[in-house]
């Protein structure tokens, strides 16, 4: 069968045949953000409750909430990680990969995006697979999960270590909070929220997202060279 | 979908994104040996300043509606093993002998507060007042809240650091540290000093308290 072109449905407006969509996060990535995702917000809705004391009259119940922080803590790291040893862990080590390595072009986009903030009009070089933004925030997520989970555990009930030391754990605990969540306001504000990034939202749902949005905004992507395949 | 179309290190790649890992890392460890007095910044931080109380302490609560004090009504009724069951007034209180002691407030969650000021009577005048019966040899506290209680052994209420406070830092205290009436046990963690107290009862053994009933120590004795 040979191919025919396909004129003008990729161009044109509502009405043509579906948007060409490609494949982006698979079925193990997926689950590795939710198993995460999900007990995350629990943990954090719950640990606001725990920290600000309107919130706290609100809950009334404070053994409950501190209960179901607890747990959903605990379920915070243990999903992500059950989902690491079952599922297939091939594209999630190079999304690992990618995390870490930072091109120069990387550096640049990182600085002329903080500069943008203040009115910069800095050029943001061309982007692969993740932007340096979503790097910075993936490596910060991980570092502070990782004093969370340590210091959650510390002062977990049924251990009781000496004052100091839950002192010191919960200090961290806290500081650990206070820099997470503004990145996770601004993880679901730009996935969820603003118009110009949120179509991306669907390839943490489904799997895939609009080439046109992918081939914008991750242009040296290997899926925004491919020809759409649906 | 497999990851042929990625490079690894390409030339002019840096290993960012560990490091970004790697700082998070050290920086926590770094701070966390620090000690806490790094910490008292971060109520005062914009955003959370307007939303955490500014005196050191943190707000714990058992129940979802806090009493409340006008100021003048506060019946505080002394019952159980005494010979003299009694309900005293706020203003009663006000004009009984006032301790006035300064101490540091520890809770057994890894918060403390240097120095806070206490004022009110002492619970041993309160005990005067109603008589203990030979029997009794406990005290419990119990909160307007209608949920929360804490007990003493009698020797231990009758310590002469052991009051009832209305007043913190030298002013009435503030509804969410327990105004009318708040227990105050120097030597012991935070727990055990009721707030809102509108109850004191004498009992022949010593009750369990609301969180030592979720366990915590029934000793709370600091260490």
């Amino acid at each position: 069968m040979t191919s025919t072109p396909i004129s003008s449905s990729a161009t044109a407006g509502s009405g043509a045949g579906p948007e060409p969509r490609v494949d982006r996060f698979d079925a193990t990535e997926r689950l590795f953000h939710w198993a995460f995702a999900v007990p995350f917000l629990v943990t954090l809705a719950t640990g606001l409750a725990l920290y600000f004391p309107e919130l706290a009259k609100l809950a009334g119940n404070r053994e409950l909430v501190r209960d179901i922080h607890r747990f959903a803590g605990l379920f915070t790291v243990l999903f992500p990680v059950l989902v690491l040893a079952l599922g297939d862990r091939s594209n999630l080590r190079r999304d690992v990969t990618e995390v870490d390595l930072w091109s120069g072009d990387d550096r640049q986009w990182f600085r002329a995006w903080l500069w943008r903030k203040v009115g910069g009009k800095d050029r943001l070089p061309p982007q692969g697979r993740f932007n340096s933004g979503q790097k910075f925030n993936a490596a910060l997520t991980a570092g502070c999960i990782f004093w969370l989970a340590v210091t959650g555990l510390i002062i977990f009930p049924g251990i009781h270590p000496p004052f100091w030391l839950v002192s010191n754990s919960r200090n961290l605990h806290d500081l650990a909070w206070i820099i997470l969540t503004p990145a996770v306001i601004g993880h679901v504000f730009l996935a969820a929220i603003y118009p110009p990034t949120r179509p991306g939202l669907s390839g943490i749902i489904t799997g895939k997202v609009p080439l046109a949005w992918l081939r914008h905004h991750h242009p040296l992507a290997p899926e925004a060279q491919s020809p759409a395949g649906d | 979908m497999k990851s042929q179309g990625y490079d690894m290190q390409a030339p002019g790649q840096r290993r960012i994104g560990r490091r970004i890992f790697l700082a998070l890392l050290a920086g926590g460890g770094v701070v966390a040996a620090g000690g806490a007095q790094a910490f008292g910044a971060i109520g005062r931080l914009p955003v959370i300043k307007g939303f955490v109380p500014q005196d050191g302490f943190y707000y714990y609560t058992v129940s979802s509606d806090e009493p409340t004090f006008d100021g003048n009504n506060w019946p505080l009724r002394i019952e159980g093993l005494v010979e003299n069951p009694v309900t005293l007034t706020f203003h009663d209180l006000m004009a009984l002998a006032q301790s006035d002691q300064v101490h540091d407030y520890m809770c057994v969650t890894g918060w403390a507060v240097p120095k806070v000021r206490w004022q009110g009577p002492l619970v041993s005048t309160l005990l005067d007042i109603a008589r203990p019966l030979p029997t009794a040899s406990a005290v419990s506290f119990d909160s307007a809240d209608g949920v929360y209680t804490d007990s003493l052994t009698m020797a231990e209420a009758r310590r002469p650091e052991v009051l009832l406070a209305h007043a913190k830092d030298g002013a009435p205290l503030a509804q969410d540290r327990g105004a009318a009436l708040r227990l105050v046990v120097p030597f012991m963690f935070g727990y055990k000093g009721t707030k809102w107290v509108n109850r004191i009862r004498l009992t022949a053994t010593q009750e369990i308290g609301y969180w030592e009933q979720r366990g915590y120590d029934v000793d709370a004795y600091l260490k």
